[in-house]
């Protein structure tokens, strides 16, 4: 019995152990994890496995030899998800006749995606399944089944492909037997197909199957790992025909850093294959940031001339708000509460500035005050307010309460109507007009198009601002060429249907030096919740006009509504002052959404600038760090004739905040969105101020996601 | 636009243009990052420490500087019978025991405890023979206790070291140390006086920071 009992005490203890202490393992210099295939998303060389990259990565991945070279993005929105965007160059083909893409080789676009179905436990593999090149041409489309298992420092991966991967018809198709549908596959895999851009469901998992499988081993002193599979693809019956003299793969990948990995292969016993990966993950700001400065608290002498002089409050207020990079936009000083509106461009939190504001106010505040009301202003617009109980907030601020308990004898309120500023005691002279400008290098790309793989263009950027009134602004913004290659822009858009995109070869080459935008606008909020902007001028690089837009946001819902309409007409391609013949109206009806785990879905349906009508879907995923992932598509009037290779307009964005990168808090991102094809069908007119990006991250449901910013 | 003349542009634009033109009509972005870029680059320079700023300061002091960040200055917090802790402005704490740092806070990897047998340089000075040791670190975040590092110690040679605004007679002492299984290996350099007090040190504490690089300025009064 007692033996027994010491048995399970040591098997207990053993346990708890390994809970607390982690393994040496953990300190290997670098980590062998997950690496991209060829292909981009995570697998082998050609062949993919079951595991994926952490959710909130993004991972850019180069792999070239001859005749394939590959370039892709892929990004994780979850930890079961992983989707691949992804340029296949093939050199030994051309893109199309010379006098239409001069020596350019051929390149495909293509889009895969990975489901985890199952994660890895003690006895069972992980297992996972995917689709490549979903909606393109068909070249190298693929879909599989894959269970990946580790042993030691061995990962082992098996699965069954169909389309390419299943090219090898080494097994019968276990789909046959649910439906005859699964035995035949449409056109043949490796085989363009058409023009691309259409899901084709009826070839997914049909045809030919066969089974593929590898073998990775993890070096961590060395931070290598090394590789063999079986790749059951058959690139000799591909549309470009390759010479396969081993089915056997073997590569090595070398990771140089988490972040940078370096790749060699030796492909079908005739090719060599080098690669390198770039992977950031976002899913947290890991960079410590400047804690709240301390702000020493008046004395008792202090504080009672503050009760008979409030000025000195307000001038101390502003002197501290000021030296956090808040700015106070009003404050109102009563007996047992004081009130204060406050703006910073230095946070993206806003109960990080409503906390770091109530730490003053608390600070500078007279004894008898019980109540502190934080207006959080964005641009001209107070987006809420906090109610703060002082004597809650203080001893959260001293570690004795916290964030929970603050919230509780709190209160989040949103008077968009009556915002302090318009009633208040204090408000700091602005001199109207109010003039600012800054100015930076910038770029732009064409990326993909017939004549380059890349164009771009290096420009001296300019933007001014002339704020009138408040609410009230006319902003300008210009770029001065200082370096391009769009001289080579050659092939002129054949779009049969108003070429309010297409042209954007002729925009870019003629309006190297241009006047971007020239925009007068007007902002209010008539009743509580409703918020209007109108716009008149040059709104955007293409159009030119005048319109407007409403949007509805209630601040306790996890809704908003937005309408906006405008008239407008096409600019010249220099972009100055002169427009081309071709005007429309153009308007949607907008619904915002916020689902569980940060999702947002916008749905929109109206009139397009080419005149199409149709509706456009967006779901992005926000993680706390501020990192979106996001894809949109949209479907219009249009024929998938009329609107030309890729049937129907859809594309995919990222948003990387700039402040995880750097030491201290700051509002800007990084974004990069891609139209896989410039298309005239399903454009919007270009709204740089819309009312959701100014608002839709503060209602009551955000400012709860962010609420333990308030203490930090 | 010829490419000679982008070429030029680009220095211009980058580097000259932060003088040249008000720097606060830049985005703040392309500046910090030109900062960072320059400092990654070649590194930091320790160009706001000076001997009247150490004198100034009513503390002991020395100056740290982690990898190839900026340097900066650590002031002595406590001293209790050997072990000192040293403070930054941005709240990292550092033990350090005859010079070597034992424990560490405020950073993402921490060193929460170092064992080794006794450290005797003065007899490895004068026997000028190099000694084998073993050192066992503890960290959090992953945890991991006693993680065993073997070596060999040595006398190197005595040389004349600058320190902040002047020059002394020191003697260096090198460890060469690793771990076999995760493949951390390193070499660890005490500069230290006649009285065994350690002047400067460039050491490695963990497979996870980089190297750390310590000058004193000011002694601890004992």
């Amino acid at each position: 019995m007692e033996k027994r009992l010491f048995l399970i005490i040591g098997i207990v203890a053993s346990s708890f152990c390994s809970l607390i202490f982690s393994s040496i393992d953990d300190y290997f210099p670098h980590k062998t994890l997950s690496s991209p295939s060829n292909y981009g998303n995570t697998g082998l060389l050609e062949i993919p496995n079951a595991r994926f990259m952490e959710q909130a990565s993004l991972r850019f991945n180069f792999s070239s030899s001859f005749p394939n070279e590959f370039t892709t993005l892929t990004a994780t929105p979850f930890s079961w998800m992983e989707a691949t965007y992804r340029y296949v160059e093939v050199k030994n083909q051309n893109y199309g006749p010379a006098s239409y893409s001069r020596n350019q080789s051929f390149k495909d676009k293509a889009f895969d995606v990975k489901i985890k179905l199952l994660d890895e436990k003690y006895y069972l593999p992980e297992i996972a399944m995917g689709l490549r090149d979903i909606a393109g041409t068909g070249i190298l489309s693929s879909e599989y089944m894959v269970a990946t298992k580790s042993f030691g420092e061995f990962d082992i991966t098996a699965g069954i492909g169909w389309g390419l991967l299943g090219s090898d018809n080494s097994i019968r198709n276990p789909f046959n037997s649910l439906h005859s549908s699964f035995k035949t596959r449409a056109g043949d895999f490796g085989r363009i197909t058409g023009q691309g851009g259409d899901f084709r469901y009826s070839n997914w998992f049909s045809g030919p199957a066969a089974l593929f499988g590898g073998v990775e081993y993890n070096l961590r002193k060395y931070g290598l790992k090394l590789i063999a599979e079986y790749d059951s693809s058959d690139p000799q019956m591909n549309k470009n025909p390759m010479v396969v003299k081993n089915k056997l793969n073997v590569g090595l990948n070398y990771h140089l850093s988490d972040a940078f990995q370096l790749g060699m292969s030796f492909d079908r016993g005739t090719n060599f294959r080098l690669s390198f990966s770039l992977k950031g993950n976002f899913y947290e700001d890991t960079l410590p940031k400047p804690r709240p400065k301390n702000v020493i608290s008046l004395n008792y002498e202090q504080k009672k001339r503050i009760i008979e002089d409030p000025e000195i409050f307000y001038r101390s207020l502003n002197k501290s708000l000021r030296d956090e990079t808040i700015y106070i936009q009003s404050a109102s000083l009563k007996k047992e509460e004081v009130s204060v509106s406050v703006g910073s461009s230095r946070f993206r939190s806003v109960p990080r500035v409503a906390g770091r504001s109530a730490a003053i106010v608390s600070a500078l505040a007279p004894d008898d005050i019980n109540k502190i009301n934080i207006h959080v202003m964005n641009g001209d617009f107070e987006v809420a307010t906090f109610i703060l109980n002082r004597e809650k907030f203080d001893a959260a601020k001293n570690f004795k309460g916290s964030a929970s308990e603050i919230l509780k004898r709190s209160n989040l309120e949103s008077n968009s109507n009556t915002p302090l500023i318009l009633n208040s005691s204090f408000n700091p002279t602005i001199n109207f007009p109010e003039f600012s400008w800054t100015m930076s290098p910038a770029l732009k790309h064409q990326i993909g198009g017939p004549e380059g793989f890349y164009l771009g263009q290096l420009f001296w950027k300019t933007d001014t601002s002339i704020k009138f009134r408040r609410n009230f602004s006319l902003y300008t913004s210009f770029g001065i060429n200082l370096y391009d290659t769009f001289n080579n822009l050659i092939n002129s858009s054949s779009s049969s249907i108003p070429h309010v995109r297409s042209d954007i070869q002729d925009y870019l080459s003629e309006g190297k030096n241009n006047l971007q935008r020239m925009q007068l606008e007007y902002m209010f909020s008539p009743y509580k919740d409703v918020y209007v902007r109108a716009d008149f001028g040059l709104l955007e690089e293409m159009f030119g006009g005048l319109g407007g837009e409403l949007l509805y946001r209630p601040f306790k819902k996890n809704y908003s509504l937005g309408f906006s309409l405008h008239r407008v007409k096409q600019r010249g391609y220099k972009q100055r002052f002169s427009f081309k013949e071709y005007e429309t109206t153009t308007g949607h009806a907008s619904l915002y959404y916020d689902l569980p785990m940060g999702i947002s879905a916008h749905a929109s349906l109206g009139k397009y600038l080419a005149g199409d009508k149709g509706g456009t879907l967006d779901l992005s995923r926000r993680f706390h760090s501020g990192f979106t992932l996001g894809i949109f598509a949209t479907q219009t009037s249009l024929s998938a004739e009329e609107f030309g290779e890729g049937s129907f307009d859809k594309g995919f964005y990222f948003s990387i905040p700039t402040s995880l990168f750097y030491s201290d808090f700051r509002t800007g991102n990084i974004s990069f969105g891609l139209h896989p094809l410039t298309k005239d069908g399903g454009s919007f007119l270009i709204q740089h101020h819309s009312l959701f990006s100014i608002l839709g991250d503060s209602n009551q449901d955000s400012i709860l996601r962010d609420w333990s910013d308030l203490l930090d | 636009m010829n490419k000679k003349f982008v070429l030029i542009l680009f220095p211009l634009l980058f580097f000259i243009s932060c003088t040249a033109i008000d720097s606060s009509r830049i985005a703040p972005g392309y500046i910090e990052a030109i900062k960072t870029i320059k400092g990654v680059v070649v590194g930091y320079k320790n160009d706001s420490i000076t001997p009247e700023l150490v004198k100034d300061i009513p503390y002991a002091s020395s100056i740290l500087k982690i990898g190839k960040g900026a340097p900066g200055l650590i002031i002595l917090e406590s001293l209790s019978e050997d072990e000192e802790t040293w403070v930054s402005s941005d709240g990292i704490y550092l033990v350090f025991k005859e010079g070597r740092i034992i424990k560490t806070r405020g950073f993402f990897n921490n060193l929460i405890g170092f064992k080794s047998l006794e450290i005797n340089l003065k007899r490895l000075i004068d026997s000028k023979e190099p000694e084998s040791f073993v050192n066992y670190y503890s960290y959090d975040h992953p945890k991991l206790i006693d993680m065993k590092v073997s070596g060999e110690r040595r006398f190197v040679r005595k040389e004349e070291i600058k320190l902040l605004g002047r020059m002394q007679q020191l003697y260096l002492i090198e460890e060469s140390f690793k771990n076999g299984y995760i493949g951390w290996k390193g070499t660890n350099k005490f500069w230290v006086d006649d009285e065994m007090f350690v002047w400067k040190s460039k050491q490695s504490i963990s497979p996870k920071l980089p190297e750390f690089y310590i000058e004193v300025t000011k002694k601890p009064a004992k």
